[in-house]
């Protein structure tokens, strides 16, 4: 990794860096989620949650963030909880930060299942396989049958019924995702982010190109299809639903916040953590912007354009909801469709899956190191001790994901539970941390420590007032939704249905673990801060 | 014949999402702005000298205990 005392040689020129700090916020949530998500919520109206949860949460939050992280870090913390330590010292701030190390553990586990799909279907393509599949799927007037398409990934993933997945040998789901849980391990075991990060430098701009030849692809069809598969995107009010009726939707506002986190790994406990590693004189304001803006980038205009126009174009209105039945699974229809239908397609598409395997592989490395920190600095363990303690809960966690593989349940619970609602309870206790316990004069000047870009003065207020009562405001509507209606209830849902209760339990249960080993580090640093204490008397 | 009919339904119910007045204005807007967004950071990087050395992602950021083993 990057020695932070040294000019930046290494990095070639200056594009080179923009392009390493655009590439680390790509992952597959601009490309998958994202389009996901605005095919559940009728593209358009989602639009309006997604850019107001962006600029009154996920750019303010993103700077606070990377401060509060700095501020701990210069105070001797790493981890989540002795960051919030650092910052609030009080006897409960340590256990908040338990949201800091769930949230990228628990994501982790169904994130890897997901990097496994990606290079499974690079594989696929580069072996031919996505190709036979095509002639399969042409029909005579030379359109394609959709339902082919669908039944190849339903197969794949094991959504008929649980276990389904968990066939050992060939080029089942479960032998991408050891492939793609031994590459992982290895990588953090070993510190071997270097090589990787080197080699992203070429492979993040290349994602962007393909992406863009996508794109193309897809805008150049004939304009009678791509006009209605813009609507469908973009529109902000769709046939027999009014824009302020979808806007009443508060699971919408919910999910749109969250797919902000989500992209720009806000409210995760990841941006915090690597802050704390920075120095005095670093630009955490520019740094942060030009990340939040490569992502959305990619996010709005390229994955916006490309995976829900591709969808409605081949699947049609309907179907483009019956296939989103998780927020990430839409590209994996969609795009291979594409691909089979543009020149060169299983070229591109290999080139396609496999960079988003990369981008992935860059994200999920980062996840386990909050939790490392904290084994670290908490309860003095070594990196491969802590890496190994890990890999052993992650790969239990993994393996559930894809054992529960019926409808994709336990990864949406996951993806709820852990991807939505933690991240929106840890960036809501931020914001108070950031505007009132810090206050947001010394957060600003933290910001603005070192940086070349001066943001606004009414961020602070901002994030002391408008973001909490925002977040709040959002949390008590859906709170109300649950009370008063039995569609996508996601508590009743946990004692109705038995894959969402183990899978919610499965999460308690990796909470409760964190929580005693929070406990164990505040006892460690408790017994060192008054050791200090009498050295100085 | 069926497939026909189910093609004539298809037109019908994509011709319901053609991109409405409200619609450009939204696809303009949102790519219009996350494109300028980067556009103009991209500029500032480049317009500040030795802003190179002081621009980290967490990718690049070292946490110090990787190369202690």
């Amino acid at each position: 990794m990057t020695d932070l005392t040294k000019p930046r040689e290494s990095w070639g020129t200056r594009l080179g860096v923009i392009m390493a700090v655009m590439g680390s916020a790509v992952g597959l949530g601009n490309f998958l989620r994202f389009p996901g998500l605005a095919a559940k919520y009728e593209g358009g109206a989602f639009m309006i949650p997604y850019f107001v949860a962006l600029f009154l949460l996920g750019l303010p939050l993103a700077w606070a963030e990377w401060a509060m992280g700095r501020y701990g870090g210069a105070r001797g913390y790493n981890s989540t909880p002795g960051i919030f330590r650092a910052i609030w010292p009080r006897r409960f701030s340590p256990y908040v930060g338990v949201i800091g190390l769930l949230v990228p553990v628990g994501i982790y586990m169904y994130y890897v299942v997901l990097e496994a799909w990606c290079l499974a279907y690079a594989w696929f393509f580069l072996t031919g396989r996505m190709a036979g599949l095509g002639q399969v799927a042409r029909l005579a007037d030379g359109s394609i049958n959709k339902q082919v398409f669908q039944d190849f990934f339903g197969s794949f993933i094991g959504s008929a019924n649980d276990g389904d997945a968990m066939v050992l040998g060939g080029q089942t789901a479960l032998t991408f995702l050891l492939i793609c849980f031994l590459a992982n391990f290895v990588l953090i075991y070993r510190g071997l982010s270097k090589g990787i990060e080197k080699f992203c430098l070429i492979a993040m701009p290349a994602l962007v190109v393909c992406a863009l030849l996508v794109l193309l692809r897809v805008l150049t069809l004939p304009w009678e299809k791509v006009n209605p598969a813009l609507g469908f995107m973009w529109n902000p009010d769709v046939e027999g639903k009014s824009l302020l009726e979808s806007l009443k939707n508060s699971k919408m506002w919910l999910e749109a916040t969250s797919q902000i986190f989500f992209s720009l790994s806000v409210g995760f406990g990841i941006i915090i953590t690597y802050a704390s590693y920075l120095k005095r004189e670093d630009d955490v304001a520019l740094s942060s912007l030009t990340s939040c803006a490569g992502n959305e980038f990619c996010e709005v205009a390229l994955g916006g354009l490309i995976t829900i126009p591709a969808a409605f174009i081949f699947l049609g209105a309907t179907a483009v909801a019956e296939v989103a039945d998780s927020s990430f699974t839409l590209g994996f229809v969609t795009l291979p469709m594409v691909f089979e239908s543009m020149p060169l397609g299983q070229f591109v598409g290999f080139l396609f899956f496999f960079l988003l395997f990369l981008a992935a592989i860059t994200s999920s490395i980062s996840m386990l190191q909050p939790a490392i920190a904290l084994l670290e600095e908490g309860l003095g363990l070594n990196r491969k001790t802590s890496v190994a303690m890990l890999g052993f809960i992650t790969l239990i966690g993994a393996m559930f994901v894809l054992y529960f593989s019926a409808g994709a349940t336990a990864l949406a619970t996951f993806d709820f539970w852990v991807g939505t609602f933690f991240i929106f309870v840890l960036a809501l206790f931020q914001t108070v941390l950031f505007g009132w316990v810090l206050g947001a004069e010394k957060g600003l000047a933290e910001i603005d420590r070192g940086a070349a870009i001066r943001i606004p003065r009414w961020i602070g207020y901002m994030l002391k007032y408008v973001s909490p009562a925002y977040l709040l405001v959002i949390f008590a509507g859906w709170i109300w939704q649950q009370w008063t209606t039995e569609e996508g209830n996601m508590i009743k849902a946990i004692f109705a249905d038995r894959v969402v209760g183990l899978s919610v339990g499965f999460i308690v249960l990796v909470t409760v673990f964190f929580l005693f080993l929070i406990g164990q580090s505040v006892r460690r640093w408790t017994i060192r801060d008054h050791q200090r204490q009498e050295v100085s008397l | 014949m069926n497939e026909l009919a189910t093609m004539l339904v298809l037109a019908q119910s994509a011709d319901g999402y053609r991109l409405s007045a409200g619609g450009w204005v939204v696809m303009i807007l949102s790519v219009g702005f996350v494109t300028l967004l980067l556009a103009w950071c991209i500029w500032k990087v480049l317009a500040t000298p030795g802003e190179t050395n002081k621009l980290h992602a967490q990718a690049d950021i070292d946490p110090h205990d990787a190369d202690a083993e």
